[in-house]
């Protein structure tokens, strides 16, 4: 009777073996980590500019809170610009009730530009200038939209940052993957 | 690409380097125990305890010549096909599976180690990109990075000056104008000093206004990353021996509320730019405490005298270069472990 053995089956792997894997682990590791990375990057410089908001958004704040002043003064002299003067009171109001960043941004950069018709108006008034009462409330906005400036800068800068960030290749493709998008600038009053 | 070459470049001369410097460890070790052997009296038991460093010399002496020994099993290969290494003694040394499976093996732990100590250098390249400047009126308490030119404070933290090395007169040495100085060899009031750092705070003036700077507690160093550590938390990376008052300067650091502040202070009068908040500091002098200070998790504190884009360049040469040397590490340690693990069918 004939006995069939097995041919000895050899257990062992070979080193190309375990070295293709360590590579295809070390590669796999390695996107992995890249990807977290730049999800955090993300993080960070999303988290930058809601930062740079805040520091901002109180100076908006107290800068808003002397615009009923700035309208009461000048709307004696500027009868005729009554939509103007109601659009500016509405829009100080609507960034009261804004909620995200964006929201507010957009709020404020359109109340920066009925702020600079008012100016406009206003110029044509002599004896508005020459006011005291309208003296003291333009050196407070004056005072604040320094600061302002200051901040909006870093703000616009931390912006750059992030927009710049989620349009570049690769990142681009971890931003669309999370939803993020651009995000809106501060513009100068 | 030519910064990756320069790097993998770098890299390998860097395991040269060690692979040569790695038999002083076993001197090292070689002494200790020649120590234990001959020690008589009193001394004896200290020559005894001192044989607990063994392990950490030998394991160092692995770190160190995994790399180099790696070629040379390369050569080796080569080498063999023609004969081989014939003479016993030599055998011994250079044909060991022992010895290149330990080395392989404390090369490996230490590329792992150091290869996860990387990302305190890759976050502080993060903060370098993703930090918008602050103006130095208007920087928010948190991490902040400003730029602009550096001034002397006079009357700012004057009590605290800090001085390291060995105790001279660094009146005579140090300009009246520097802020930061790192001395080496100087002939001052008629004595020779070796070395000693000076750190003194100062005003990081831009178009807007100035920011108070404190950088004591931070090392100097360059942007060369440790090798095994890591990236120290507080550095002060500078191109010269010192930053004097009117050179540019850049800091990226945590603004913090000043404790000493008047109550009338407005902006940046309140806050300063400190590497460690009070009484937090290093206080272990020597490699105990630069070891220490790299392994603890403290806030990210920078002080350079390029600009942005230069130290993101150089942090990144220097990340690139830490990275490429740990893999070679990495490569060497995993390949003499491989090609003398049993479970390998060669």
């Amino acid at each position: 009777m004939t006995r069939f053995r097995r041919a000895p089956y050899d257990e062992r792997v070979s080193t190309f073996e375990v070295i293709a894997t360590a590579v295809v682990v070390v590669l796999g590791l390695a996107l992995a980590a890249y990807v977290i990375a730049v999800y955090n990057s993300l993080v960070e410089v999303r988290n930058n500019i809601d930062k740079a908001w805040k520091d901002i958004d109180v100076l908006l704040q107290q800068r808003h809170d002397e615009l009923p002043n700035l309208v009461d003064t000048v709307k004696g002299y500027l009868q005729h610009e009554s939509d103007l003067l109601a659009r500016i009171v509405r829009l100080r109001t609507g960034y009261g009730h804004a909620t995200s960043i964006e929201e507010k941004a957009r709020t404020e950069n359109e109340l920066n530009r009925e702020l600079g018709r008012l100016r406009l108006a206003w110029e044509a008034y002599p004896d508005l200038e020459a006011s005291p009462l309208f003296a003291r409330v333009m050196a407070r906005i004056s005072a604040l939209e320094s600061s302002i400036a200051d901040r909006r800068e870093l703000f616009n800068e931390s912006v750059t940052i992030y927009n710049v960030r989620i349009a570049r290749f690769p990142e681009l493709l971890v931003a669309v993957l999370f939803g993020y998008r651009r995000h809106a600038f501060l513009a100068p009053s | 690409m030519g910064r990756v070459l320069a790097a993998f470049g770098a890299a390998i001369g860097w395991h040269l380097v060690f692979g040569l410097a790695a038999p002083l460890f076993l001197l090292m070790a070689l002494g200790l125990v020649a120590s234990a052997l001959t020690s008589r009296g009193r001394q004896e038991g200290n020559a005894w305890l001192g044989l607990l460093l063994l392990p950490a010399l030998a394991t160092l002496f692995g770190v160190l010549a995994a790399p180099l020994r790696a070629l040379i099993q390369l050569g080796l290969f080569a080498f063999e096909q023609h004969g081989g290494v014939a003479h016993p003694v030599w055998r011994a040394v250079l044909v060991n599976p022992w010895i290149d499976a330990y080395l392989g093996a404390a090369g490996l732990l230490m590329a792992l180690v150091a290869l996860s100590r990387l990302g305190g250098t890759w976050s502080k390249l993060q903060h370098v990109a993703n930090l918008p400047t602050s103006k130095a009126r208007s920087a928010a308490v948190g991490l902040v990075e400003v730029e602009g030119t550096a001034r002397v404070a006079v009357g700012q933290f004057d009590a605290a000056i800090e001085t390291r090395g060995p105790a001279y007169d660094w009146e005579h040495a140090i300009p009246a104008t520097a802020m930061l100085y790192k001395g080496t060899a100087q002939a001052s009031a008629g004595m020779q000093s070796s070395t000693c750092e000076f750190l003194r705070p100062f005003f990081v003036e831009d178009a807007t206004g100035r920011i108070l700077i404190d950088p004591r507690g931070a090392r100097f160093g360059s942007f060369r990353t440790l090798y095994l550590f890591g990236e120290p938390p507080a550095r002060l990376a500078l191109s010269k021996d010192r930053l004097l008052d009117g050179d540019p300067v850049y800091v990226m650091g945590r603004v913090r509320p000043r404790s000493d502040a008047p109550s009338l202070a407005a902006d940046a009068e309140r806050v300063v730019l400190a590497a460690f908040p009070d009484g937090h500091r290093s206080s272990a002098p020597g490699w105990v405490g630069r070891v220490r200070a790299a392994l603890s998790k403290r806030d990210v504190f920078l002080v350079s005298d390029t600009r942005e884009a230069g130290v993101h360049r150089a942090l990144g040469d220097s990340l690139l270069e830490a990275f490429m040397s740990e893999l070679i590490l990495f490569i060497a340690a995993l390949w003499l472990c491989l090609t003398h693990a049993p479970f390998l069918r060669h």
